[in-house]
C-alpha cells in the first residue's frame, strides 16, 4: 500500500476567465492543466492545454471574449482531500484520467492528485530499493564520488610533488596538505562509521 | 531487464504538418488523428521540429490582440531531437531525461525519420516489465508458503 500523500497546491482559474488568461496562467506556472472553479471557489471542471488546442484553437475561438467554461471538461471528477495514494491511483486508473482535484466537504480544492507526481514518487522509491538489489556491494552508490575524490587526490599529490621538486618550500606545501586532509575527511564522511574504501 | 526487440516497435508513425500551416490547421489535424504532436516539415519537406498541442494552445491564445494567428513554425520546438532507431531503451530514457523532452524522433541508417517515440510508451513498457517481475516475486512468496512440490535435496531421496 502506498502511504503518505503528495500535497500539491492546485492551480485554479475562474470559469469566467478568458482563454488568454488560462493560457498565460499555464505558461507562467509551467502547468498543463488548471482546476476551474466557480465564484465560490468550488470545483466545476478542469481545463488542459490540449482542451485549449482542440476546443479553442481548432475552432478559431477568440482568446479574449471566450471564457474558460466553453473549453473545459465540466463536472470534474474529484476525490476527498484525505484520499491516500493507493486510492488516488485506483481512482485515476478506473476513470482513465491523469489528474483529479482533492476537495474538502464544500468542493473547494486543496490539492491535486496527478499521475506525473505519483510517478516521480514511485521512481524515487524504486531507486532506493535498487540500492538493496546488489548483494555485497554496499558502497555501489558511492563509486562515482569516491572515484572523483581519488582523481582529485592524485592531482593534489602530483602538485605537491612538483612543488617540493621545485623547492618551493613549506609555504606552497601547506595549502596542499590542507587540501589532502580535506579530501580524506570527505572520504571518511562518505564511507561513514570508520569504514574503508573497497580496493 | 529485457527490452523490446527495437524501439520502433514502441514508437508511432510520424505525422507531418507544414511549417507554413496555421495553428488552426495543425490543431484540426491533431484532433482528426488523435495525436498530441506533429512533426514540422521545412520547405523541402524535411523534418525541422516538433509542435505539440501545448505549443499550439499557448502560441495561439497568447498572441498580441488583433494580430494574425501564428504559423506552426513560429510556435514549434526546433530542431527535432532524434536517436538512431536501433538505440536501446536506456539510451532513449537517458536522452529524454537529459534533454527534458517527452518525445523524440527515431532515424534509420540513412538518417531519415521513421518514427516518433514518446516517454509515455516507454513508461508503459517499463511498467509492464516491473509488473511481470513483481508477479514472479509474488509467485515465489506463494510457493514458499504453500509449496506445490516437495523441496529437492541434493543428497538424494531421504
Amino acid at each position: 500500500m502506498l502511504d503518505g500523500k503528495l500535497n500539491n497546491d492546485p492551480i485554479t482559474i475562474r470559469s469566467t476567465a478568458s482563454l488568454r488568461q488560462a493560457a498565460e496562467t499555464m505558461d507562467k506556472r509551467h502547468v498543463g492543466s488548471l482546476v476551474v472553479v466557480d465564484a465560490w471557489g468550488k470545483v466545476i471542471g478542469i481545463v488542459t492545454d490540449r482542451d485549449l488546442c482542440l476546443r479553442a484553437v481548432a475552432l478559431d475561438r477568440d482568446p479574449d471574449s471566450t471564457t474558460v467554461e466553453r473549453c473545459m471538461t465540466a463536472e470534474a471528477r474529484t476525490l476527498p482531500i484525505d484520499t491516500d495514494l493507493t486510492d488516488q491511483v485506483q481512482a485515476m486508473r478506473s476513470l482513465g484520467v491523469r489528474r483529479m482535484p482533492l476537495v474538502d466537504g464544500e468542493g473547494v480544492p486543496h490539492g491535486i492528485a496527478a499521475i506525473d507526481d505519483i510517478l516521480l514518487w514511485a521512481a524515487a522509491r524504486l531507486s532506493e530499493l535498487a540500492g538493496t538489489a546488489v548483494i555485497g556491494r554496499r558502497h555501489v552508490g558511492l563509486r562515482e564520488p569516491l572515484g572523483l575524490l581519488r582523481e582529485l587526490e592524485a592531482h593534489v599529490e602530483s602538485r605537491a610533488s612538483d612543488a617540493a621538486g621545485a623547492g618551493l618550500g613549506e609555504r606552497r606545501a601547506l595549502p596542499l596538505n590542507s587540501l589532502q586532509e580535506s579530501i580524506q575527511r570527505l572520504r571518511e564522511g562518505l564511507l561513514g562509521d570508520g569504514r574503508t574504501e573497497a580496493p | 531487464m529485457p527490452g523490446p526487440k527495437n524501439l520502433e516497435s514502441l514508437a508511432s508513425v510520424p505525422l507531418f504538418v507544414e511549417g507554413t500551416s496555421s495553428v488552426k490547421e495543425a490543431a484540426q489535424l491533431m484532433q482528426q488523428h488523435f495525436v498530441g504532436s506533429l512533426v514540422v516539415a521545412g520547405p523541402d519537406g524535411e523534418p525541422v521540429g516538433l509542435v505539440t498541442d501545448r505549443d499550439i494552445a499557448l502560441g495561439a491564445l497568447m498572441r498580441a490582440p488583433d494580430s494574425p494567428a501564428p504559423t506552426v513554425l513560429s510556435v514549434a520546438s526546433m530542431p527535432l531531437r532524434t536517436l538512431p532507431a536501433d538505440s536501446t531503451v536506456p539510451e532513449a530514457t537517458g536522452f529524454l531525461g537529459t534533454h527534458c523532452v517527452r518525445r523524440l524522433g527515431l532515424t534509420d541508417k540513412d538518417g531519415a525519420l521513421v518514427a516518433i517515440l514518446s516517454s509515455d510508451v516507454l513508461l508503459m513498457h517499463l511498467g509492464m516489465q516491473i509488473h511481470r517481475l513483481t508477479g514472479t516475486i509474488s509467485r515465489e512468496f506463494q510457493e514458499e508458503r504453500h509449496p506445490t512440490t516437495p523441496p529437492r535435496s541434493r543428497f538424494g531421496n531421504e
